[in-house]
């Protein structure tokens, strides 16, 4: 019994560790990835407004 | 779409509107990205943008959309001219436009206008879908 929750708790601790490197890895990304409203140059409305629309729009 | 979500959510406080450039259409659309740029280095991109917007024409790339043209709605609207001029020119805002661009097609753009309502793509992009969309949103952020 000893010796089954040793390795339970060691193979707990690695789960740990690989997710937390994911979530490291995805919140990374996720800094880095494309931002669909930012840079918002030309914004209208309160910039804590719950809702955000963001168009992408051609002039021709 | 733009004015009426503008009147009826912007105007309250209800929502957020970010204008950003998917200049896909020539080097006309480029342009006239830029030269609204310029215009808001004056404080000036939302009129600019009507006024653009109100002077297109059928034949894309053909003129219409020429550094002269663009100047020439510049000085109608009573922007800094030679200020104008300069950062045209020198396509200051080139950068930023083609950065808009790029993010357009990772976000998987196709055509204009296209639009995201907290994040999520809705189409098509007509006022009565939108405004639906954002009505939807504001129902589940509390804010409506």
């Amino acid at each position: 019994m000893m010796t089954m929750a040793r390795v339970a708790g060691g193979w707990g601790f690695r789960h740990v560790l690989v997710v937390a490197s994911l979530l490291l890895i995805f919140s990374a990304c996720d800094s880095e990835g494309t931002q669909i409203g930012a840079p918002d140059r030309h914004a209208l409305g309160p910039a804590d407004a719950a809702v955000t629309l963001v168009a992408f729009d051609d002039y021709q | 779409m733009k004015p009426v979500v503008i009147e009826e959510y912007v105007e309250r406080g209800l929502v957020r509107f970010v204008s950003r450039h998917f200049a896909f259409l020539g080097p006309e659309s480029i342009r006239a990205a830029e030269a609204a740029e310029c215009a808001g280095e004056q404080g000036g991109f939302e009129d600019y943008s009507r006024l653009v917007l109100a002077n297109q024409r059928a034949n894309r790339n053909g003129g219409g959309f020429a550094d002269t043209k663009l100047m020439a709605l510049a000085r109608f609207a009573g922007f800094d001219t030679n200020v104008f001029e300069s950062c045209l020119v020198d396509g200051k805002y080139a950068a930023n436009v083609q950065q808009d661009v790029a993010d357009a097609h990772e976000l998987g753009v196709r055509g204009t206008p296209s639009v995201f309502i907290n994040g999520e793509f809705v189409s098509p992009a007509d006022v009565e879908t939108v405004r639906a969309a954002l009505d939807r949103a504001l129902a589940v952020s509390g804010g409506g």
